[in-house]
């Protein structure tokens, strides 16, 4: 096997060894998993349906096709993949349809992760992959290598690079590293509050959505199959935890009726799915977020997390465009924020993310990113030092996407249709006044000399800042009703974020355009 | 009204405001090339809806959906689409009028302004020193018309797009741009000999 020798002869292109086949299998499932989440999720219903119908042939063939096309790609990417070593640098070529090479030079690649699963593991194989200078993902993979090639690669890139990074005092830094501790290590409780917090519960409900619907279908077939009797497995697996239910109820309580037992089984099932669901993403906090540290190295921040595979971001402090300070509604009621720190718009790359952050943990963070340029602002959006945004806003929004579609759409209808059903219409306007009045709520503003918070949200609330230094450009708008009564959105631009101010006095939308072109071309700040 | 900024070195009053500046609009004949454009939008589009209402008709007239819709319900119909054809007639051949002579822009020592908009204005304010990049466009249109266009470039994407300039403004503003970017790159280059990044 290929992938268990040690040695690679250089400038020669190498397939992986056969045992990367797995990787790749996972790495499919896995893409097309994220690729058919948002499609195959909200139709649990229709696959519920579909278990219902018990139409036994059509999902053996649905399912024999859908993993059969798995491991075609995945043995199509397998037979595609090659590497080549050079002195300097390390070329990676995959891609089924779109072939992509990708070179990184030693000097370019800050970590060298390893990610070993099970049979890796047996087999004293590992994968490596990169992370290069400043983004915390991972651009290439090398799957199934033995550790000591992994090991041999690994030092030699980590003398690269010393040598790169500074010729002279490379021995120093390694034997001691200037770094100071931002954030100690994260304990089990925080990672369990992170867990808590973590993962999506619009998953959940779908599931429990789905469930109902296959609970409801598979109630009616077992009430029928009880004159006739002999149907399928899964019926047959649903009446047995039925009656396991009913049974362990009847012991508790002798007179349960029936019907109540079965609806006590429904919501067990529930509960048991949200334990098991929390029990997930317990899991996979811990695995991400195992060790979490934050330090800081003169003037990079490095993030260091991970139970299995380790994950080093380091961030740049001066290249740091925006934070933003975001809640979900579990971590609003466990009174945490993640804190995410942007250098550049993309999504993923180039970000350093703090799991779990107070607000003045978010304060001292911000202090330190933006050289103390926040200081005097609040982290904490529950604050009453935030400038409320004019109701103006709440009202226009409110005319022009609720109220006028809402009586056209109702005129129209009772005209067209001449039913009471059409006043249903009305619900819409209703719909579109409590979301517009909790966003309008939500938004705010605060600002010092040197940079500025905005604060918005529907049911929870995110804060985004910014200093003034880090500008691109501005603008001044004004729609009909702002003119009328001599408002404007005043809209901030930075590599990362739209920062927008809507309805704010037009004069001081002006003034603070001017005081922020002002900032930017009067300063000798860079802005990166 | 409350006051901005506490800033005892720099009071407000003497900032340069935006509001003061003196607005330069784009080109005169951009109007025209805007309402030939329309019209060709048009010449494509009208067929095509006029098809599609003949198609109902058709349709209407081989079922008896006649039935189905009362006199109530053609109105309203008639009326929501009537409507909309005008407010599509307006947009295309109504607004330019409107539109072109609110396009301005003003070039200043720092930065480059444009604004525009009839019922809703908007002025967007670039500094050269944040600026990337700049290029000036001529499509098919506009070197008919004898015009081009100018887009400015940060670190934020596009920052500015001025349609209807002279193709001779256009460059004159590129080079403008290129040439303060540069300086401004050179002085950035100056000011790190002189004091190294440190924290």
């Amino acid at each position: 096997m290929i992938g268990l020798t040690t040695v690679f002869e250089q400038d020669i292109w190498y397939k992986a060894s056969p045992v990367a086949l797995l990787f790749f299998v996972g790495k499919t499932i896995q893409k097309g998993f994220e690729q058919f989440k948002s499609l195959v999720l909200p139709n649990s219903f229709v696959l519920a349906w579909f278990l219902a119908q018990r139409n036994w042939l059509l999902i053996g063939v649905l399912v024999g096709v859908w993993v059969a096309l798995i491991f075609l790609v995945a043995l199509i990417r397998y037979l595609r993949f090659r590497f080549k070593l050079a002195p300097n640098s390390i070329s990676v070529r995959e891609g089924i349809l779109k072939e992509r090479q990708l070179d990184l030079e030693f000097e370019r690649i800050r970590a060298v992760n390893y990610k070993r699963g099970i049979v890796d593991r047996v087999l004293g194989l590992t994968g490596i992959s990169f992370d290069t200078a400043g983004s915390g993902e991972a651009e290439a993979t090398i799957p199934a290598v033995s550790m000591k090639f992994a090991e041999s690669l690994r030092a030699s890139i980590e003398e690269k690079r010393t040598q790169v990074l500074d010729p002279e005092s490379s021995q120093d830094r390694t034997i001691d590293e200037k770094e100071d501790l931002v954030i100690p290590t994260f304990k089990w409780h925080e990672i369990l509050r992170i867990g808590l917090s973590s993962g999506s519960f619009v998953f959940v409900l779908t599931i429990v959505g789905g469930g109902t619907a296959f609970l409801g279908q598979s109630v009616g077939a077992i009430s029928e199959s009880d004159s006739e009797s002999g149907t399928s497995v899964l019926v047959d697996g649903l009446r047995w935890i039925t009656n396991f239910g009913h049974e362990l109820h009847a012991s508790v309580f002798p007179d349960i009726p029936m019907t109540l037992s079965i609806v006590l089984v429904f919501l067990e099932l529930v509960l048991l799915l949200i334990v098991v669901t929390m029990i997930f993403n317990f899991a996979s906090a811990v695995f991400q977020w195992y060790n979490f540290t934050l330090f800081r190295d003169k003037d990079t921040l490095k993030s260091v997390a991970g139970l299995t595979t380790v994950r080093e971001t380091r961030l740049t402090l001066p290249k740091i465009q925006s934070v933003s300070i975001s809640e979900n509604l579990r971590s609003c009621w466990l009174s945490f924020f993640k804190l995410t720190a942007r250098q550049s718009h993309s999504q993923q790359e180039h970000t350093l993310v703090v799991p779990l952050a107070t607000s003045d943990r978010s304060a001292e963070l911000c202090h330190l990113m933006f050289k103390d340029a926040t200081k005097g602002l609040r982290f904490d959006p529950r604050a009453p030092d935030f400038t409320p945004i004019s109701p103006a806003y709440f009202w226009v929004g409110f005319a022009n996407v609720g109220l006028i579609p809402g009586l056209l759409a109702l005129v129209a209808g009772v005209l067209l249709f001449k039913s009471v059903w059409v006043l249903l219409l009305l619900a819409w306007p209703a719909a579109v006044a409590v979301v517009q009045l909790l966003t309008w709520r939500k938004a705010g503003y605060m600002y010092n000399e040197k940079s500025i918070v905005t604060r918005k949200g529907l049911l929870t609330y995110t804060l985004v800042t910014m200093p003034f230094s880090k500008v691109q450009s501005v603008s001044v708008e004004q729609n009909i009703v702002q003119q009328w009564t001599r408002r404007a959105t005043l809209e901030i631009k930075n590599s990362t974020h739209t920062f927008g101010i809507p309805y704010l006095d037009f004069d001081l939308a002006c003034e603070f355009r001017d005081y922020l072109l002002f900032k930017v071309e009067a300063s000798s700040e860079e802005w990166q | 009204m409350k006051t901005l900024f506490e800033n005892p070195t720099i009071p407000l009053d003497t900032l340069p405001s935006v509001a003061e500046i003196s607005w330069t609009p784009v080109e005169y004949r951009y109007r025209n090339m805007v309402l030939l454009r329309n019209l060709f939008v048009s010449l494509i589009l009208i067929p095509i809806g006029v098809g599609i209402f003949f198609l109902f008709q058709v349709v209407d007239q081989l079922g008896e959906a006649g039935e189905v819709y009362e006199t109530t319900g053609r109105f309203v119909v008639g009326g929501g689409s009537t409507l909309f054809v005008v407010l599509l007639l307006f947009q295309w051949f109504v607004m330019p009028f409107l539109d072109v002579p609110r396009m301005k822009y003003a070039v200043r020592l720092q930065d480059i302004n444009y604004r525009r908009g009839v019922f809703s204005t908007k002025t967007i304010s670039a500094p050269y020193k944040r600026m990337q990049h700049a290029e000036t466009n001529r499509r098919l249109l506009e070197r008919m018309f004898d015009l081009a266009s100018l887009s400015i470039f940060t670190a934020a994407g596009q920052a500015v797009q001025i349609r209807g300039l002279s193709p001779e403004t256009a460059e004159t503003l590129r080079d403008h741009v290129l040439t303060k970017i540069s300086e401004y790159q050179q002085l950035d280059v100056e000011n790190n000999v002189d004091v190294p990044t440190t924290v």
